[in-house]
């Protein structure tokens, strides 16, 4: 197994299909990092919420 | 068991390690199929795209047969966990088949000219990705829950006609788009230099797709349950972590 390229330019270049090689790889990473972080994100914005409603309640009494 | 509350426990526990395999196996598949997997004879560097195309294309159909199941359960039994599932398996699958589609579409226009035709193979994989919209779209329709969820798992089973078409499609119709790289009965038509990082990237999405329908899961299961003792206490719990 050997690196395909020359250097790095020539790795960035892909011989003119950089451009679309690299959209696709980059659009669809970024796509996958959402899909992962969104839940993650909701999920502690709710407990925050929770959290908040206790404490209130927990001055109430 | 297959509690909601169950299955929240025992994910965490999984959780770590699927994510660790999930970024490890990706990495590796994109290193070694950006650099290291010689070029196509015919399509050069464009081939590239391989290693995204065909793990996302495989997982928004394996994906759709796991919404559409779930989907049924959550009909059939009545089980809260197979509802839950339904719905986060929805945009998951949709940002797969989207994905296919973007990098197809990419990949098309150095090798066909065109970043669209409607060739059978694209159209139908369209289809599945208004399939996909269709179901989330459902889910939130009506004001009653439980109604909305029963026309969502209706759509999303009278769609699963649609994945035996994608499938088949290219062999049925006289397409544009190539013949499946890998079959179930055959060996791959693939050097193994070019096939072992498609294999490792495979493994690659199957894992993400596992991990980020868990996380989906784990926040919905938090949402729907947020009035429940055992929620409160794990909010009360994390607060006191954080505060120490």
């Amino acid at each position: 197994m050997m690196f395909q390229f020359e250097d790095f330019s020539d790795f960035i270049y892909m011989a003119g299909h950089g451009q679309y090689v690299w959209t696709a790889y980059s659009v669809s990473l970024i796509i996958m990092a959402c899909i992962f972080v969104m839940p993650l994100l909701r999920k502690k914005n709710i407990i925050q919420k929770i959290q908040k409603k206790i404490i209130k309640k927990s001055f109430l009494l | 068991m297959a509690s909601p509350r169950w299955f929240y426990q025992i994910s965490g526990r999984w959780l770590p390690l699927l994510s660790l395999l999930t970024f490890v196996s990706i990495i590796i598949g994109v290193i070694w199929g950006l650099g290291f997997a010689p070029q196509d004879a015919k399509q050069g560097n464009s081939f590239r795209i391989i290693y995204i195309h065909v793990p996302a294309s495989f997982l928004a159909l394996v994906g759709y047969y796991i919404m559409a199941i779930s989907g049924a359960i959550a009909i059939i039994w009545k089980i809260k966990l197979a509802d839950v599932v339904m719905k986060s398996a929805a945009p998951i699958g949709a940002s797969l088949t989207f994905i296919a589609l973007l990098t197809g579409a990419v990949w098309g226009k150095p090798t066909w000219g065109t970043y669209w035709i409607w060739d059978a193979r694209i159209t139908s994989m369209l289809i599945l990705f208004f399939l996909y919209l269709g179901v989330i779209v459902l889910q939130k329709a009506y004001a009653a829950q439980g109604l909305s969820n029963k026309a969502a798992a209706l759509l999303a089973l009278v769609g699963t006609i649609n994945i035996p078409i994608i499938y088949k499609s290219v062999d049925w119709w006289y397409t544009l788009h190539q013949p499946a790289t890998i079959k179930f009965t055959e060996a791959p038509s693939m050097h193994p230099d070019m096939f072992q990082p498609l294999l490792i990237m495979i493994i690659g999405f199957y894992l993400f797709y596992v991990t980020a329908l868990i996380v989906s899961i784990r926040a919905e299961i938090i949402f729907r349950e947020r009035n429940t003792s055992w929620v409160k206490e794990l909010a009360l719990n994390l607060k006191d972590k954080r505060s120490i």
